[in-house]
């Protein structure tokens, strides 16, 4: 979008509307269809909640198994960039949020850019992760046997199973976050194309939840994993 | 389809398509900044370790409330989706607390991870045996009490492959027979091999500390002819890089976690109790 | 996509040729395609039943080694669970009967519903790959220590099933929206069909458990490539812990397994007495009431793995109160016969069967709930002969009776009656044959898995083994009676067992689109007076 337009007041780019949108033979109207798949898109979330769990409850359970262990190791973590990233995922959220109200009304500009953010963001927590990981590579804060921290093991023999559950976690989160980052630049690219408007932006709405619920998961790994008294 | 048609639906599927305003979003990130701002807080002031930990997980969920009902819109949805989300809570909190009942209702005795345990890991497997590759009564011992627990069921009690679990399609080694030395001719061969295990039937020991291998190796070596010496570069194959220390200059090599095994016995016969 | 087939077309010849079907959306189509996969799954696995029971047959080594039958009873146990009876009636049944009894065109995600098949197949394809890379010897449980140590193909398995999983979960997913959203005007849900309810309950437990056993393959996978410690003591991790996050799924699974069973019987029963089902209301909430409690129960398989006095004891309680809903069920199946107009068609024999059968792996089933007399019985044929009733004789059978009920419906024809029913004696005395023993054996003290036979139980093991052949001839009997029929068989009307869900009203076999013309419900589901005066 050309320089001068984000001077004007926004709500004048609302009220896109996409060419004629059917919807399948089997629902009765096209909001039929978009409330039937948001529903599909919440039970999705249900599952990805309880595909989490597992590792939640593993790590509770060591975490009291191992009182001093665990926290001594996650002494070992960076609590401000935990933080950083709790706040840049949070940023993306608003942003996503400001996406599907911007599909919602239509406003094409106001679309891409939001989801354009919520992408540099999705990236910068990524960018974030690669610093803690590196840093972990080389002080040897690896999972199971691929740990070789001596001084770390000596004053917390159970360090390398609460690396592998940090390692576990986070990966699998930032698994999430990458998909993510892959959706939400077909979205993007969609956007820019036109193909969103307040008659059609389904896609936006249900990419929307899947980011919000990445950054649910967030929300418990942060205190879980980096903040110890 | 035009805007206006939606809105003949809107009363059968709920607030459908509710829009959440600037100011509503704007608000709902600060409350959420400001909540991660009082979580990182509280766990800076130490209110015993158990309220520290519910408190940070009533603020997660506040924030975990809020993102969902705002941002994800559930506020204003339909009631079958906030059940469907909702209902997660209840079923995970099933999920950690039966197996809590479990895990934390076990002897209290058993708490793995105590200090004894942690002191006796940081000594190393058992006694504490130095310059543990050359053949001394005290590994020898030791080495026989491995084997009588670990390995006699297959090898049999005197090493002649004809233990009780020795019903197998390829038998366990006799240690008597001269051909089952043909390969192995030293106790750093038969260290590695209790690391590696052989495929398919003998498993690997790799959980058995440096001393213990040795003290397995030697006992071994013992029911079968003279082993031949070892030298510098076999001894270095398994971590013993400097003759002139005790412990062989191993203390570069990953410690191996373990529960010793009088230990483990100590407590084993305990919780028959 | 078009609206309207042609008139004197049905689903199965119209729309014509191979990829119309390869790149079908037609839930009728993807459930005949999950029909025809699962029972190619349960002829595998009931191969490898067979070569477990003809070991069985000899003391001592018979026609193959231990490390051998530690394979053949690992395979038929995970094709019999992953790709047989967790399958076999809610995608196979209800993908073709639940969008037409919901007076729907099709499920809410078509697509998705694809997808769900090939990810199903693509799954089994993995798992039974295995069989070229030294197979899976761990049992179809997968316990940790062994499954993280042992040479065998484990870490492909459990990605198998990982990827299995994950048709299961999006078929949950598909139904439950199709449930919420699709229903005909006037099907409240005080209107629908049992096994409707049967299906939604199975898609909720499906949608929350599956996700977690996914999870916890993928960290046993982890395990055995990376050494990192979950389930490994010596590295501070614990093996129950495995068991505790594998039965929080396996559990509720054998529910997905039982609840659309139940869902079928609930459905024949009412049909062939010709009188509505005596309490509707318990009946939906019993289903929901087993789903609830199935949840909270799981650790009555781990009653000697070392799980804590104190866990045996409230798991062992709350499980006693499972029969408390599936008794209702029972109940009300029989109150619904009693005074009732009886026709004894083969589905109504399976039916019958199913609640006798039922019954005996219910109540050996509370016997092994109560945690004192689980000490003497885990880990004995005593087990094996419980799960086999619920599954075999409870899960299997009311899928025939199921298979026989909508034949007509998904086939156009009719099959033999009187086949029916020698098929029907032959697999039910089979059944019984080779089931019954092994409770007696079992409570003898005969250990499960074990390769060798003891002395002491080999006229039990024979006898179970001649009624495993029995059960597999006739079965053999049932294929070749219904293959007959859909080629020969006489033409079915469009409601000849005078059902009153809204699946009959469309023609036998239905039209693409199911019904031609939009169905309104104007009666209950077993409102057989008024069917009558329509």
């Amino acid at each position: 979008m050309a320089a001068h337009e984000t001077q004007v007041d926004s709500s004048e780019l609302d009220g896109y509307v996409v060419p004629a949108q059917h919807h399948a033979h089997h629902f009765r109207s096209a909001d039929h269809q978009f409330a039937t798949a948001k529903q599909g898109m919440w039970i999705f979330v249900l599952q990805e909640v309880l595909f989490f769990s597992p590792l939640f409850v593993a790590y509770l359970i060591f975490k009291f198994m191992y009182f001093e262990s665990f926290h001594a190791a996650a002494k070992e973590l960076d609590w401000v960039l935990g933080a950083v990233n709790t706040v840049i995922l949070l940023i993306s959220s608003f942003t996503m949020a400001r996406a599907v109200t911007a599909a919602q009304r239509g406003n094409r500009a106001a679309l891409s850019e939001n989801l354009f953010w919520t992408i540099l963001c999705a990236f910068g927590f990524l960018i974030v992760k690669y610093l803690e990981y590196s840093h972990k590579f080389h002080v040897g804060t690896l999972p199971g046997s691929f740990f070789h921290n001596d001084e770390l093991l000596a004053i917390a023999p159970q360090a390398p199973l609460f690396f592998t559950l940090y390692f576990c976690m986070t990966g699998l989160h930032g698994l999430h976050v990458a998909i993510g980052i892959g959706i939400l630049i077909w979205l993007w690219i969609r956007s820019k194309r036109g193909d969103f408007g307040v008659n059609y932006y389904t896609p936006v709405e249900m990419t929307g939840l899947y980011w919000h619920l990445v950054d649910l998961v967030w929300i418990y790994l942060f205190p879980l994993l980096y903040l110890v008294s | 389809m035009s805007h206006h048609d939606n809105h003949k639906d809107d009363h059968e599927f709920g607030d459908l398509h509710h829009t959440l305003s600037k100011s509503t979003t704007r608000s709902t990130l600060v409350a959420l900044l400001i909540l991660t701002i009082v979580t990182v807080i509280a766990s800076r002031i130490d209110l015993g370790s158990s309220w520290n930990f519910m408190l940070a997980m009533a603020i997660a969920s506040v924030k975990a409330l809020v993102v969902t009902m705002y941002f994800m819109g559930l506020k204003f949805d339909h009631i079958e989706n906030r059940a469907i989300f909702y209902s997660s809570v209840l079923f995970i909190l099933t999920f950690i607390i039966l197996t809590a009942t479990d895990i934390f209702t076990r002897h209290s005795d058993w708490q793995v991870g105590t200090r004894d345990v942690f002191l006796a890991q940081k000594s190393g497997s058992g006694p504490n045996i130095k310059r543990p590759w050359e053949a001394s009564p005290e590994i020898l011992a030791h080495g026989k009490k491995l084997y009588d627990i670990n390995c006699a069921v297959c090898h049999g009690a005197e090493g002649k492959g004809d233990g009780p679990g020795s019903g197998l399609p390829i038998k366990p080694r006799n240690f008597h027979d001269a051909v089952a030395w043909k390969n192995i001719r030293r106790g750093s061969d038969l260290n590695t091999m209790l690391l590696k295990g052989i495929a398919p039937y003998m498993p690997a020991y790799a959980q058995l500390g440096s001393t213990d291998r040795w003290g397995l190796s030697h006992y071994v070596l013992s029911f079968g002819p003279a082993p031949v010496v070892e030298d510098g570069k076999s001894l270095a194959a398994v971590g013993i890089v400097d003759t002139t220390k005790d412990d062989g200059g191993a203390g570069g090599a990953p410690k191996q976690r373990q529960i010793p095994i009088d230990f483990a016995v100590k407590r084993y016969i305990q919780s028959a109790k | 996509m078009e609206h309207s087939s042609p008139v004197g077309t049905n689903y199965l010849n119209y729309p014509k040729g191979i990829w119309s079907w390869i790149y079908t959306l037609d839930h009728k189509r993807i459930g005949i395609m999950y029909l025809v996969s699962t029972l190619f799954y349960f002829l595998m696995g009931g191969i490898f039943a067979t070569l477990i029971r003809i070991e069985h047959m000899t003391v001592g080594p018979g026609i193959m080694d231990a490390n051998t039958y530690n394979r053949v009873f690992t395979y038929h146990g995970t094709i019999m669970v992953f790709m047989v009876i967790i399958p076999m009636i809610p995608a196979a049944i209800g993908n073709f009967v639940l969008p037409m009894m919901l007076g729907a065109k099709d499920v809410a995600f078509p697509r998705l519903n694809l997808l769900s098949y090939y990810i199903f197949v693509a799954g089994s394809f993995l798992g039974l790959a295995t069989l070229f890379f030294k197979g899976v010897d761990t049992g179809w449980t997968f316990y940790a220590p062994y499954s993280t140590r042992t040479g065998s193909a484990a870490a492909m398995m459990v990605m198998a099933a990982f990827v299995m999983g994950f048709s299961s979960i999006l078929t949950g997913l598909n139904f439950m929206a199709t449930v919420h959203k699709l229903r005909a005007p006037g099907q409240g849900w005080g209107e629908l069909p049992l096994f409707i309810w049967a299906i939604y309950a199975t898609s909720i437990i499906q949608v929350l458990a599956t996700p977690v056993l996914a999870l916890t393959l993928v960290m046993l996978a982890v395990e055995r490539i990376f050494q990192v410690g979950f389930f490994d003591a010596s590295l501070g991790g614990d093996p129950v812990l495995f068991q505790h996050f594998f039965w929080f799924y396996s559990h509720p699974a054998v529910y997905i397994m039982v609840l659309p069973a139940m869902g079928i019987i609930s459905e024949v029963v009412p049909v062939f007495s010709r009188k509505p089902i005596f309490g509707y209301k318990p009946m939906a909430l019993a289903t929901f009431g087993i789903a609830f409690v199935s949840f909270a129960v799981w650790g009555h398989h781990m009653f000697t793995s070392g799980q804590s006095d104190f866990a045996n004891k409230v798991f062992s309680l709350i499980t006693v109160f499972v029969a408390v809903p599936t008794g209702v069920k029972v109940f009300t199946w029989v109150a619904t016969m009693y005074r009732g107009s009886i026709r004894l068609k083969t589905p109504f024999w399976y039916a019958l069967a199913f609640m006798f059968v039922f019954v005996i792996g219910g109540m050996t089933g509370m016997v092994l709930a109560a945690v004192g007399a689980d000490i003497h019985f885990h880990d004995t044929y005593y087990v094996v002969a419980h799960f086999h009733y619920v599954m075999v004789g409870g899960t299997l059978m009311a899928f025939t009776a199921g298979l026989h009920y909508w034949f007509p419906k998904f086939f156009g024809r009719m099959y033999n009656e009187k086949a029916g029913f020698f098929g029907f004696l032959a697999v039910f005395v089979g059944f019984n044959l080779t089931f019954f023993p092994q409770f007696i054996m079992g409570q003898l003290g005969a250990p499960r898995r074990y390769y060798n036979n003891h002395p002491d139980f080999h006229e039990l093991n024979l006898l179970s083994s001649y009624g495993s052949f029995l059960i597999g001839l006739g079965f053999v009997w049932v294929a070749i009676y219904l293959v007959y029929a859909l080629v020969k068989g006489p033409k079915a009307s469009d409601n000849p067992w005078g059902s009153a869900t809204l699946e009959w009203e469309s023609t036998s076999p239905p039209a693409m689109e199911n019904f031609r013309h939009d169905p309104k419900v104007t009666h209950g589901p077993y409102d057989y007076v008024a069917l009558e005066r329509k």
